[in-house]
């Protein structure tokens, strides 16, 4: 099987086989388009993805290289969360920052099967917190209390007038 | 005529400040002060004092609700106060159809829920799990600032109380949840979560409708474990409970009671959801209460479950929701039935039963200042349980 290499954002290169690197549409569209010869020397440069994180996706990529194509989204059709297999429940047991940057890796590198398992293990963490729960958990800031706040006083302004 | 503060005393929202002030003191203090007792929400579970973690906005935190109020232990494990009768036919009753042919013309709310991807309950091993292994992290990254497509993908797989949280996060978030989900599909969950509220088509935001009748529920996990009701696996129930609950049903679909209607959300009867009005002459006048009821398979030997989704100002009503009234805890009767429960609460909103409180500074204040009490009744009437009539 030819081999291809990728470069990560901090220089290192990894050298993966065709196939697996194709499991990104991302890479698959490169290759198709620069018509980049397997027998050449290149080196695919992907300035958006560390090394840390491109190990963790050749690591997924290699595990899944057989899998089926995942199915088109069908809008109809019921989305569980509970369906993640326990080998990427495992490979999903790291920190944060790692799944957060998994995601952008795989949105980013097109791999529909990652971006998936990903989005669900987020979706997870989301499901059943109330909003003050949920900022709690990622860090995000309310940016509602001022808008919120007039809202109150409207309500207050009807209790007035009746 | 209403001060401003009053309002802010009961507005989770404002809470949210004080604690950004580092006022970690508003748990409040019962000393009959108008101020205090009616400062009822709080960011501190009341049951733990924040001993297991934060309650965000509800009266209960999560691991002391999934031990207070487990999912459908009730239906399970109750142990029946009476011996129970056999199920076979007695020979009187008639005979049973299928469960499932009972309630021809209801609407069932498994219809709805079966289209969607279940919501999440904590269960009270999950809550010790988490528990005890605290990751907290925060990284450079987040979420908030995530590509649009990808938060767009990831809300696909959430459900609609999940999505309703999403919207309540951050000003972006809401942005990227209205691309996904189309204001119209609001008024579809309106009326799958409320089915008892009476909806007008005239043109409004259902979001918002969806949102004040959110902030208006006593407990966001209560909301979340309706949602989620689940059948127990081996389900058996008597053909007494059948009978019993299909008369009632049809006695109060043929004779309907003024100011209370029920509405049972699945095909078993296991859950309802039901509404009591405001009765008139009481602070209450005019609001539209709901309440929800678990049956468990023991009925009628064993009391159905009842307590109120709405928020409500009353001496016998826990901030929780949870009922005191003794028919439904150890004074429960044969004779009596859902209907009748729901009248009896009824007439406790106007007559508030003072000697045993699910609230003593509420009860204190019914006695000892009755005018800042109705005052307080109505505001609150006003905020949680108009949300019918107000234009959004």
């Amino acid at each position: 099987m030819p081999n291809i290499k990728l470069r990560s954002s901090d220089g290192e290169t990894f050298e993966v086989d065709v196939e697996i690197a194709k499991c990104s549409v991302t890479i698959k569209t490169m290759l198709e388009d620069l018509g980049m010869d397997e027998e050449e020397e290149e080196v695919v440069p992907l300035p958006n993805v560390n090394s840390a994180i491109l190990k963790k996706v050749i690591q997924w990529s290699t595990y899944h290289k057989d899998d089926p194509p995942p199915p088109e989204d069908d809008e109809n059709k019921e989305k569980r969360t509970d369906d993640i297999s326990s080998w990427d429940a495992d490979f999903l047991k790291v920190d944060q920052g790692t799944l957060f940057e998994l995601i952008l890796a795989a949105n980013y590198l097109d791999i529909k099967g990652l971006l998936d398992v990903t989005c669900k293990t987020v979706a997870n963490m989301i499901k059943g917190k109330a909003p003050e729960e949920i900022r709690k958990t990622f860090n995000i800031k309310n940016d509602f209390t001022a808008s919120e706040e007039e809202q109150v006083r409207k309500e207050n302004e009807w209790c007035e007038e009746k | 005529m209403f001060p401003e503060d009053t309002f802010a005393i009961c507005d989770p929202r404002r809470d949210e400040d004080c604690r950004k002030n580092g006022d970690k003191e508003v748990h409040p203090k019962i000393n009959g002060n108008r101020r205090n007792s009616c400062a009822i929400v709080t960011n501190t579970c009341h049951t733990c004092n924040g001993y297991y973690g934060p309650c965000f906005d509800d009266p209960v935190c999560s691991t002391c609700h999934a031990f207070l109020y487990p999912n459908t232990a009730p239906i399970m494990d109750r142990p029946s106060t009476f011996q129970r009768s056999s199920d076979s036919d007695s020979g009187n009753d008639e005979p049973v159809d299928n469960s499932q042919e009972s309630m021809p013309n209801v609407p069932l709310y498994e219809d709805f829920v079966g289209k969607m991807a279940p919501v999440r309950v904590d269960t009270l091993t999950k809550e010790i799990q988490r528990l005890s292994n605290v990751t907290h992290h925060v990284t450079d990254l987040n979420l908030e600032l995530f590509p649009p497509e990808v938060l767009m993908h990831m809300f696909k797989y959430l459900d609609e109380i999940s999505l309703w949280s999403i919207g309540q996060v951050c000003s972006r978030w809401r942005e990227i949840l209205f691309m996904c989900v189309k204001l119209e599909r609001w008024r579809d969950f309106v009326r799958l979560r409320w089915p008892l509220l009476p909806l007008y088509d005239y043109e409004q935001d259902w979001y918002e409708l969806y949102t004040a009748m959110m902030l208006s529920s006593c407990c966001f996990k209560c909301i979340k474990q309706m949602a989620a009701q689940k059948l127990p696996s081996h389900w058996e129930d008597s053909s007494w409970r059948r009978h019993r609950l299909r008369t009632e049903l049809k006695a109060m679909r043929s004779d309907p009671l003024s100011g209370i209607d029920a509405f049972p959300l699945d095909a078993h009867c296991c859950h309802w959801q039901a509404t009591i009005e405001g009765p008139a002459g009481s602070p209450y006048e005019g609001g539209l209460f709901f309440l929800y009821i678990q049956v468990p398979t023991t009925y009628p030997l064993d009391p159905p479950l009842v307590r109120f989704i709405t928020k409500i100002f009353h001496p016998n009503v826990s901030r929780h929701g949870d009922i005191g009234i003794d028919s439904i805890h150890h004074n429960w009767s044969l004779a009596l039935t859902l209907s009748k429960l729901l009248i009896s609460i009824q007439s406790l909103l106007t007559d508030p039963f003072c000697d045993v409180c699910m609230e003593p500074e509420i009860g204190n204040m019914f006695l000892k200042n009755r005018e800042a009490f109705e005052l307080e009744a109505k505001m609150w009437t006003c905020k949680h349980a108009m949300h019918d009539m107000l234009p959004h």
